[in-house]
């Protein structure tokens, strides 16, 4: 019964979601934030090189950890990340890693076509080669869900 | 301090070297192998195709969708949407820097996608636009083959570094087992030298403690051993004696008889008294005709018994000396018990030397012992 009605509220939550919206979830708790209210609400910004621009960037988003504190409540430290392409990847020890959710990119908003709406980038290199973007492996795309499963 | 020996050396070379060789080999695996798996990696290569290749595959995905919404006089909104975002991820994969940077192609071909989508996005039923789709499906072979060029440049040049790698840890390895080698032969080297210089030790300090012409050990000897001696004792259950004994008459046998003889009966008599040692005893020449010995691990009764047995074998051996009252050579002798070790080297000699004196004194050919007096 409870499955049905969980099934039921995202099958709702998806049909009236707004177009890129980012949903965030942790367990029963959903919260469905638009690309809109997202960018206006950027809070930091870091400048360094994108290594999959190759040019250095401004970004503007979230520090991660905080950003999922702010909407869930939760301590996170495991996520699942769902991307628009079909992409699924776990990040973990978030909570100790410098990673930022990107919304914006030299002052403009991100679409899909910018590898947006949204972005999880790690603010240091830590001396990786940035030649080498498989290095980079942790820099999700087109983020459409962050679940978060280790509070 | 004690000194390695020769085959703990060797081992410990020989493991040091394969150590070395080992930890090249794994270091040198590991570093190509690294290098090899950021160039090649299928999915995420430096040179891989995935961006490209997916890029594509989301373009074509459109094709079959352009073509419903043609044919369909109603506009299907979700098949559009779909459509739409088919183009944004053709267009997201290809937007990356180092196809931007390497293909000139891409920027327009960017441009074509766009165009495509924006028309979709307008509502257009377009025809199929050959041109703009020729163009850009060539940018993508176009990619495609300077990719596969870059990789095969790339495997060139990885395996002419790995030639070269491999010369240079050959010449690593070569040059770790010559230093190997040489490292054993110096300690080889030095090995023998030491031994060499042991043994010489060994000889020179042999023949600075023996008297030549006697065999037995020398006054330096004997001032060693008796020092050596008073330091160490007592040691329990050792009882040590000191014998003391002289020729009688020997400067007038050497102003009868001649040097010579003087030296063979001195000789005879060393000899002679060496065969009647019990072990541990010592035999020193004190200097002209007289002798020591130092007779460890023995009973007072068993010296006076050995300086008694000096003073017969000696007169057997008949030696003819006109100045002795016998008419043969003799020896008088002194003996000694060590006491205490507050005694110099000096003083004990001296008190043997007493001993020995008072037998002179009594007419020669005579054991004179501490506690026994005059005696024989």
């Amino acid at each position: 019964m409870k499955a049905t009605i969980t099934f039921l509220c995202f099958t709702l939550i998806a049909f009236s979601q707004p177009a890129l919206a980012l949903v965030l979830q942790y367990q029963s708790k959903v919260v469905i934030l638009s690309q809109q209210e997202l960018v206006e609400n950027s809070n930091i910004t870091h400048e360094m090189y994108g290594p999959f621009r190759r040019q250095t960037v401004i970004y503007e988003g979230y520090n991660l950890s905080q950003f999922l504190q702010l909407h869930l409540q939760v301590d996170a430290k495991t996520v699942v990340i769902d991307a628009i392409d079909g992409y699924k990847m776990t990040l973990k020890n978030i909570d100790s890693r410098p990673l930022m959710l990107v919304l914006k990119e030299d002052g403009r908003p991100l679409s899909i076509r910018e590898h947006g709406p949204s972005r999880v980038i790690e603010t240091d290199l830590g001396g990786k080669d940035v030649r080498n973007i498989s290095l980079f492996d942790d820099w999700i795309w087109m983020i459409k869900k962050i679940e978060v499963v280790d509070g | 301090m004690v000194k390695p020996s020769r085959t703990l050396s060797v081992v410990s070379v020989g493991l040091l070297s394969v150590t070395v060789v080992i930890t090249l080999v794994l270091l040198n695996t590991v570093r190509f192998d690294g290098s090899l798996r950021a160039l090649f990696n299928r999915d995420h290569g430096i040179y891989d195709h995935a961006m490209v290749d997916r890029s594509k595959k989301y373009l074509l995905n459109t094709l079959p969708l352009i073509e419903d919404f043609n044919d369909s006089v109603e506009e299907i909104s979700p098949v559009r949407e779909e459509v739409l975002m088919q183009f944004d991820l053709a267009y997201a994969y290809l937007n990356i820097g180092r196809y931007l940077e390497r293909y000139g192609c891409v920027e327009p071909a960017l441009d074509n996608i766009l165009k495509l989508r924006n028309d979709i996005e307008k509502g257009a039923n377009q025809t199929f636009q050959y041109q703009i789709w020729a163009e850009i499906l060539t940018c993508y072979d176009e990619v495609d083959k300077s990719q596969d060029e870059l990789k095969a440049n790339l495997i060139e040049r990885a395996l002419i570094d790995s030639r070269a790698n491999q010369f240079w840890m050959n010449v690593g390895v070569i040059a770790v087992y010559v230093l190997a080698i040489m490292l054993w032969f110096l300690l080889e080297i030095q090995h023998r030298l030491g031994r060499k210089s042991e043994t010489e030790k060994e000889a020179w300090q042999s023949r600075a403690m023996t008297d030549h012409l006697t065999s037995t050990y020398n006054r330096m000897a004997l001032h060693e051993t008796l020092e050596s001696l008073v330091e160490q004792w007592p040691v329990a259950g050792e009882s040590v004696g000191l014998v003391f004994y002289d020729i009688d008459h020997f400067k007038k046998f050497n102003d009868t008889f001649g040097h010579v003889a003087g030296d063979k009966a001195l000789r005879q008599v060393a000899d002679t008294v060496n065969k009647l040692l019990p072990m541990p005893s010592d035999h020193y020449r004190f200097g002209g005709e007289e002798f020591f010995i130092v007779n460890r691990e023995t009973e007072h009764s068993e010296v006076v018994e050995l300086a008694d047995q000096i003073l017969s074998t000696v007169q057997k051996l008949n030696i003819e000396n006109p100045n002795s009252e016998t008419g043969f050579l003799t020896v008088s002798v002194g003996v000694y018990m060590l006491e205490q070790r507050n005694y110099t080297a000096e003083e004990l000699i001296t008190k043997v030397d007493e001993l020995l004196y008072v037998a002179k004194k009594h007419g020669r050919n005579r054991v004179i012992d501490e506690f026994t007096g005059l005696d024989g």
